[in-house]
């Protein structure tokens, strides 16, 4: 398998015709498109990834591209398509790229079922990850990227992918979403980031992605345990606190943070139950990021980890 | 206290989890429903689960077991319970 | 003049077990053509059913349990509904018919089996239609189409009443009170058909029509209507009633071409016959395809309805499209509304249409 790591006008022709191919385990992608910052996104934070070979089996064709009405002459807009079909309405032309990335958390967060989906960020560190749930606006990405910043394994950023029958978590390392603020402080956070362009006047305000760190990518096929279950709250200027918090309602809450929980029924139920038994389970408050990884050092994981 | 029977709704199909620090999660794999609820709720619910249908005053004799507990705060709270099951669809009260 | 067209997602589901020699590119088709053609969920069941599902590949496998997994839900989530409907109607004593997806499901019957479905639809007599409005109105459901030109459309000239949406589920229900519009240049005996239909057991006052009716329904609603987005799954469905009929009772394939004659249903369900054998490689007995032919139509029309039919019932996916299969899409979406209502209100109905397409695109 060989590497995407070349880009040049003819590439722009072929991966507008025949689209490229790239696995993001545990999936493979194939992406169709001729717009240059998409193409420069791909290249800017998939590079690292391998690219199988075209008669590889693909969970999701995609494509980025100028919709054909009569609108594109007044005001151009870019239309991402899943395998024929239209989810969205069109985004303005300079959103492309965001756009592939959250068309493709749309298409996961809808077909893959077979696992139960949490809308959390996950990090590892020796065998046992940390699940961060939290509704979007609560600083879970910032905190997420400034502990895959300092040493911390990247699951996702995103989307929790849980196996029910065994527990495990699935990664899926792809760049981390930051908005607003957050872009700054991860740059001044971790300046050797790959933070790539900004993107303004987004529906979710202005937003760049961080490149995902080249080890969580390597080891994007080691499962993990789930240890922790942290419900992450940025505030400003307030004092960092991590507070017990009962386990019945860590279930209605992950509950409430899942894709699919009503989708699966009992199998989402029993998942629930079986993660929340096994892992400590926390809310979490802080306004310094240091702070914030002095405390997710200090977490002791629960025996049941430990031996895996 | 007024005597009622109490019965869980025919639609309900309800799973409990194990009790955690004195509380438990119900789930009706009906609604997908899910609830945080009190170890009393909790055993309240798999009293019913184990019988078709049951007078109050035996729901109080089988949480009130060991006879340690108040009486008069014990049918408080269960009427409250059983209002709240009711609102949610959980149980119906099919005779008074 | 036997098997399957070479269509991936019509060999998957009638040669299943030839599946197991599949490429992981050839999965990538079959995969993708069967979620277009929203029998992704079927596909999982016939795997199952061959003792093959835990054989695939690991990344086909996965979609396909994951599809799975959504009809599961929602066959669930259907027989919670039909609940729901018989006790809003309880009081009105109205005779409920349960039509399509909903009556295989209720029914038990494999046509359910990897099924996806969207709205309820039931069938009550003509006169009792202002009852069930009420109640289902005093149950929760509002009327969808607030447009004056909608609610006219449906109302004065389609004479019937526009699907209902339930406030809090989110469900929708489609009331009818005759098989076919009454406006309809086809017209089916309704009055025959709700009369053979067979009460449902342990369910009061919910029905389902006799197996012959519904494989005709089944067949009237995809040939006479135009709405052909889910043309390969209907045709699907029709394959398995005919299947499954045809297997419990030696009888059946004789009841069901008559029966076609008796209420007017001929043409479709010679189009059924046509259609499911050139595409899914049906099997039909030779004898009974002889009789249906009473309701062909005429050879040059024959030859046109094939070339529309032939493209538009494939799934709808780029890997089986070619250049007419849009055209023949529209062709048929136009046919089916000009079998439903005259010319001149035709024209005013498809106008409108192009006229708000343009607006929010």
């Amino acid at each position: 398998m060989s590497s995407f790591n070349s880009f040049d006008e003819t590439l722009s022709a072929q991966f507008s015709d025949k689209g490229v191919t790239l696995e993001l385990a545990p999936f493979v992608v194939r992406i169709y498109t001729d717009i240059p910052s998409v193409l420069a996104g791909l290249q800017l934070y998939y590079s690292e990834y391998p690219v199988p070979g075209s008669s590889a089996f693909a969970d999701f064709h995609v494509s980025l591209r100028r919709p054909r009405s009569a609108y594109r002459w007044f005001r151009p807009q870019v239309s991402f398509e899943f395998d024929g079909t239209v989810p969205f309405k069109p985004l303005p032309y300079e959103q492309a790229y965001p756009m592939f990335e959250w068309g493709l958390n749309w298409c996961i967060a809808n077909h893959c079922h077979r696992f139960l989906m949490i809308h959390a960020a996950v990090v590892e560190r020796e065998g046992c990850a940390a699940i961060l749930a939290a509704p979007p606006g609560s600083g879970k990405s910032t905190l997420c990227a400034a502990l895959v910043s300092r040493g911390w394994r990247l699951l996702s950023d995103e989307l929790a992918l849980i196996d029910p029958a065994t527990l495990r978590i699935t990664p899926i390392p792809r760049p981390i979403g930051l908005k607003n603020d957050s872009i700054e402080i991860i740059r001044h956070f971790n300046p050797s980031a790959v933070i790539g362009p900004v993107v303004k006047d987004t529906r979710k305000g202005t937003v760049a992605h961080m490149k995902a760190p080249v080890g969580s990518i390597l080891r994007s096929r080691e499962t993990a345990c789930p240890a922790w279950v942290i419900f992450p709250r940025y505030e400003r200027d307030a004092a960092v606190r991590l507070r017990p918090h009962s386990k019945a309602r860590t279930v209605v809450r992950l509950a409430e943070n899942s894709f699919n929980y009503t989708l699966l029924g009992a199998i989402g139920f029993d998942a629930l139950i079986g993660i929340v038994d096994q892992a400590e389970c926390y809310e979490f408050t802080y306004s310094k990021l240091d702070d914030a990884i002095s405390i997710f050092a200090d977490l002791k994981a629960p025996l049941l980890c430990q031996a895996r | 206290m007024t005597l009622r029977v109490v019965t869980l709704c025919s639609a309900a199909r309800l799973k409990i989890s194990p009790l955690w620090q004195d509380e438990c999660v119900v789930f009706d794999a009906a609604s997908c429903n899910t609830y945080a609820v009190p170890k009393l709720s909790a055993q309240i619910l798999e009293m019913l689960q184990a019988e078709k249908a049951l007078k109050t005053s035996t729901i109080l004799a089988g949480i009130n077991a060991k006879g340690d507990l108040d009486e008069q705060e014990l049918i408080r709270v269960l009427d409250i319970t059983l209002e709240e099951f009711q609102r949610l669809g959980l149980i119906e009260i099919i005779a008074s | 003049m036997s098997g399957p067209m070479n269509v991936a997602a019509a060999k998957a589901l009638t040669r299943t077990e030839t599946l197991i020699d599949c490429s992981l590119g050839d999965w990538d088709i079959v995969i993708r053509q069967c979620r277009a053609a929203k029998v992704l969920a079927k596909l999982a069941a016939r795997l199952e059913d061959h003792g093959l599902l835990d054989l695939i590949p690991e990344a086909p496998r996965r979609h396909l349990i994951s599809a799975h997994l959504v009809a599961r839900r929602q066959n669930q989530a259907v027989e919670i509904e039909v609940e729901q409907i018989r006790k809003a109607l309880a009081r009105t004593q109205v005779p409920i018919v349960l039509l399509k997806g909903a009556a295989y499901a209720m029914a038990g019957l494999p046509a359910a089996r990897g099924r996806v479905f969207a709205d309820i639809d039931i069938l009550v007599p003509r006169e009792r239609l202002a009852d069930v409005e009420a109640a289902l109105m005093l149950h929760g459901w509002i009327g969808t189409y607030h447009d004056a030109y909608d609610q006219r459309y449906y109302r004065q000239w389609m004479h019937e009443i526009p699907p209902m949406q339930h406030i809090k589920r989110g469900t929708v229900i489609d009331v009818h009170h005759a098989i076919t519009p009454i406006t309809s240049r086809i017209r089916a005996d309704s009055k025959k058909m709700l009369a053979a239909a067979a009460p449902l057991p342990g369910h009061d006052r919910l029905f389902v029509l006799a197996p012959e009716d519904m494989v005709l329904h089944s067949a009237t609603h995809l040939f006479l209507e135009g709405e052909l987005d889910s043309g390969f799954r209907d045709l699907a469905d029709i394959d398995t009633l005919l299947t499954h009929f045809s297997a419990a009772d030696d009888s059946f394939w004789e009841r069901l071409t008559e029966r076609a004659v008796e209420v007017g249903l001929a043409r479709p369900l010679f189009y059924a016959f046509r259609y499911t054998e050139k595409i899914l490689g049906t099997r039909i007995p030779p004898r009974i395809q002889a009789k249906a032919a009473v309701g062909s139509p005429a050879r040059p029309l024959l030859s046109l309805m094939d070339a529309l039919f032939l493209r538009a019932l494939r799934p709808k996916h780029s890997t089986v499209a070619d250049r007419f299969t849009g055209i023949a899409r529209w062709m048929l979406y136009v046919r089916g509304h000009w079998l439903r209502m005259p010319l001149p209100l035709l024209v005013y109905h498809l106008a409108r249409k192009a006229l708000a397409v343009e607006q929010s695109g």
